[in-house]
């Protein structure tokens, strides 16, 4: 369970982010909302990524305690993807993932096996060995993907996950998204409203960085029209 | 009328176009396929920025390369990655547009004005394209598209990088001016054409694997598209076995849709397949 209390962010006098606080769960939530309504800064400082989480106000609590004091051990728990990112242009795809599950904790042979299943499930085993530089965006961003969810995370945090991909390779990551959200809170920042039906039990959603509304898709779908 | 006869195109030994013939009317035909079917390749043609190897493109009976400019201002493209100028404004941007296409200075301005109204953009009609978030450009990108009143509209993924709320907005727009002009959208996000085409065109490795109505295309699958619920330890398994298309976790257990010519459970029930659904029926190998 993963518990957001009175979050905000703001770059100099922009407040982007304003007294957000809200509970998650098991499941997909999809965090919804305008372009530059905080929904990036909410993943990213929910992820620790350096810059985000400096400075912001609030505190975020995984089982009942609070991250501030065990970062590294939360780190292990949590599984990042963010918006648009090219990676490490020059790591082969498999070197990547084991780098990033060696990372992580996995042991060798755990890290070959996960990482091997994941190429799997998100139809990379054919350019494992390709620098990731050489990849279409859509390729890229299913690796991105991939290493968000090594190690079995159980807070994982999508940055607009399915953008770039055709039809048939956004179903197949959504419903790997989808498994993973039988076990795990899954919080995944989406502007398709095609994701947010196919897998999410509840939508959050944000406006100038305030939480305007949390609940079901469809009311959340009818707001935003 | 619009017309396309037999168009191929290569790039070194890759067929990336072969043979395509189509017949366009008035109104919106969606172009689906995924990345490397032939979409922009076709496009390009249709908007003369690449040559064919062979076979023809003629409007109302006319080859277009016989059209000369003429059919350059009755065509309005709107592609996937916008190039715009940054230092320009909105205004200037759309005023240098319509230059471009040789439009009358005065329908040009009020023209101009409606299109910043209808994609959202009046109130920042001065600001600079630099300042413009992704989508903003996008909905630009379409307003220049529609400009001079094009006979014929090309839309390379219109839709992408825009939240719920632009994409409602844009596809009304879209289909309230498609009634007397030809509309082409190539998309990934079937869920956007699927009530606004007319006929849906699906590019296989540049091939037309099939088209038809939307409501066509879905029927021949009626039948196959199902819904059945499972325990989440079960999923892997039926992936394993059959196409899911939609995972989604319910109250009684996992939701799963699963395109399949046989019932896949017991206790699975027919559901109204999608085009969505006839799209991962052609195309979705992979799941």
């Amino acid at each position: 369970m993963l518990r957001v209390e009175h979050l905000t962010k703001s770059y100099g006098r922009r407040v982007v982010l304003d007294d957000f606080s809200y509970t998650f769960n098991d499941g997909v939530y999809a965090l919804v909302g305008e372009n530059g309504s905080g929904k990036t800064t909410l993943l990213s400082i929910i992820a620790q990524s350096e810059n985000a989480a400096r400075r912001s106000k609030g505190r975020i609590l995984l089982d009942g305690i609070e991250i501030k004091k065990e970062v590294s051990e939360y780190q292990n728990r949590v599984g990042y993807m963010p918006q648009r990112t090219t990676l490490y242009p020059g790591y082969g795809v498999e070197d990547f993932l084991m780098y990033v599950a060696i990372m992580k904790g996995l042991g060798q042979d755990h890290a070959a096996k996960e990482v091997n299943e994941l190429l799997e499930e998100l139809h990379l085993i054919d350019v494992r060995d390709a620098p990731i530089g050489s990849l279409s965006g859509g390729t890229v961003q299913r690796i991105s993907l991939a290493q968000a969810l090594i190690g079995f995370p159980d807070v994982i945090l999508l940055d607009e996950p399915t953008v770039g991909l055709d039809l048939a390779e956004r179903i197949a990551a959504l419903n790997l998204i989808a498994k993973r959200g039988l076990h795990s809170t899954v919080i995944m920042a989406t502007h398709l409203s095609s994701d947010i039906a196919h897998i999410a039990k509840e939508a959050v959603m944000l406006e100038r960085g305030k939480l305007v509304y949390a609940g079901s898709t469809e009311n959340a779908m009818s707001l935003l029209a | 009328m619009f017309t396309i006869k037999s168009l191929s195109k290569s790039y070194g030994s890759n067929l990336a176009l072969n043979k395509f013939t189509y017949h366009f009317d008035h109104g919106i035909y969606a172009l689906l396929g995924p990345n490397g079917s032939g979409k922009s390749t076709l496009m390009n043609m249709v908007t003369q920025n690449l040559k064919p190897d062979e076979g023809e493109i003629l409007l109302d009976g006319t080859l277009i390369g016989k059209l000369g400019h003429t059919y350059r201002e009755k065509l309005g493209f709107m592609p996937q990655y916008p190039g715009m100028y940054p230092s320009f404004s909105a205004l200037d941007f759309l005023r240098y547009m319509a230059t471009l296409k040789g439009l009358n200075k005065k329908k040009a301005e009020e023209q101009i004005d409606e299109l910043l109204h209808a994609v959202e953009l009046h109130d920042v009609r001065t600001h600079r394209i630099g300042s413009f978030s992704g989508g903003m450009k996008q909905r630009l990108a379409l307003a220049q598209a529609l400009l001079g009143d094009p006979e014929i509209v090309i839309l390379d993924e219109p839709t992408a990088g825009l939240d719920p709320k632009q994409r409602i907005a844009i596809r009304n727009y879209i289909a309230s001016v498609a009634l007397n002009k030809t509309v082409i959208i190539a998309t990934h996000v079937v869920s956007d054409v699927e009530f606004i085409a007319r006929e849906a065109i699906m590019l296989k490795k540049g091939v037309i694997s099939d088209s038809g109505s939307p409501y066509e295309l879905t029927q021949k699958i009626d039948g196959q598209v199902w819904q059945t619920v499972v325990k989440p330890e079960e999923v892997q398994a039926m992936q394993d076995k059959f196409r899911v298309v939609n995972i989604q976790n319910g109250e009684q257990g996992v939701i799963l849709r699963i395109l399949s010519d046989v019932k896949p459970t017991e206790d699975s029930i027919p559901v109204v397949p999608s085009l969505e659904d006839y799209y991962l029926h052609v195309f979705g190998d992979i799941l």
